[in-house]
């Protein structure tokens, strides 16, 4: 596959503050999907012949394809240069010539979307889901979502609820994901900023980590629920918005703490 | 009686699809459900019913520590009541 054939694959989506987010167009293309086994490694392509259903296989490679695009422009390397370690609990970092790279990503997939998100430093979590009507939402909301955020949905209906459901689980997710634990996490235990039910943007702490601050994005559109979640650096913490952002967030902090 | 492994396939084949297709017969006691291209919404949600067939606490933090099938068999048959 040529370069010019792999950046067929994404296009811009979003920028939130120094983060930058491509989407991934996942729909079935025979002929894509197999050129695009050409940029991957052979770790990458056994991976690839591991999957034993063709669409976790073709989320894997066109996603893994299209981040090797954008690392390679972003980091001007050559795609042989480049590969990938993964940290104790599976989050994967860029490496280039075995040396770790100067950039932060984290990749998220569901059905016909990929959402890779790319900054420069900082803990980096993305996560996408398409809605879809579920009749497990009171199992799974039980299962992760704090008392509020139950209460929340309980008052929902309808469309809204699905909505609501899936903003909370991707902003929820996405912090996970930043964080770098996995769901060893028990994420029942914090509660996504009752300002981030309606509006897009806010700052977050962890209950057990109140120090980091991260700055959490709702970027959902008509087509599917996302959300990103960034580690803000100690030199941005003084920055006049951050200190407004952080009123409202103390103004709430009872709801997530 | 059926096996632990055997009741797990048969749950999968029940509660658990990816892209529509039943994943119960491709489960691999060497592989999480994450090498199947189950989602973790879905993966947490499967975790629901097992903790309600085996009568065993799953919740998703433990399930986290669980990386295998093979592993998540072992737990179910040391754990459940």
């Amino acid at each position: 596959m040529s370069t010019s054939a792999a950046r067929c694959l994404w296009s811009f989506f979003h920028k939130a503050g120094p983060v930058t987010i491509i989407h991934v167009d996942l729909r079935p293309n025979a002929s894509r999907e197999a050129s695009s086994l050409l940029w991957l490694n052979e770790e990458e392509q056994a991976r690839c012949r591991q999957y034993p259903l063709p669409g976790p296989r073709r989320r894997f490679a066109l996603c893994r394809v299209a981040l090797r695009s954008i690392l390679c422009r972003q980091l001007g390397c050559s795609n042989e240069r480049l590969s990938f370690g993964s940290s104790d609990y599976g989050k994967p970092f860029a490496l280039v010539d075995g040396e770790p790279a100067a950039i932060s990503f984290n990749l998220s997939h569901s059905r016909k979307h990929g959402l890779i998100a790319l900054v420069p430093h900082g803990r980096l979590g993305v996560d996408v889901e398409e809605r879809v009507s579920r009749r497990d939402f009171d199992e799974l909301s039980e299962a992760v979502f704090g008392p509020h955020e139950q209460s929340a949905l309980a008052c929902a209906r309808g469309s809204d609820r699905v909505q609501l459901f899936f903003r909370l689980w991707t902003i929820k997710e996405a912090l996970v994901k930043a964080l770098g634990l996995g769901f060893t996490l028990d994420v029942s235990q914090f509660e996504v900023p009752q300002a981030l039910h309606q509006e897009r943007i806010s700052i977050f702490r962890f209950p057990h980590l109140p120090e980091v601050h991260w700055r959490v994005e709702y970027i959902g559109n008509e087509d599917f629920s996302a959300a990103i979640a960034h580690e803000l650096p100690p030199s941005q913490l003084g920055d006049q918005s951050l200190q407004q952002l952080n009123c409202n967030v103390s103004e709430r902090r009872g709801i997530y703490q | 009686m059926a096996s632990t492994e055997e009741r797990l396939r048969q749950l999968a084949d029940e509660n658990l699809e990816v892209d529509g297709q039943p994943i119960g017969k491709l489960l691999d006691l060497g592989k999480g459900l994450a090498d199947l291209g189950v989602s973790s919404m879905d993966a947490v949600s499967f975790a629901k019913v097992i903790e309600q067939e085996f009568n065993v606490s799953l919740l998703p933090e433990k399930a986290g520590e669980i990386p295998t099938i093979g592993d998540l068999i072992a737990y179910l048959e040391a754990n459940a009541s």
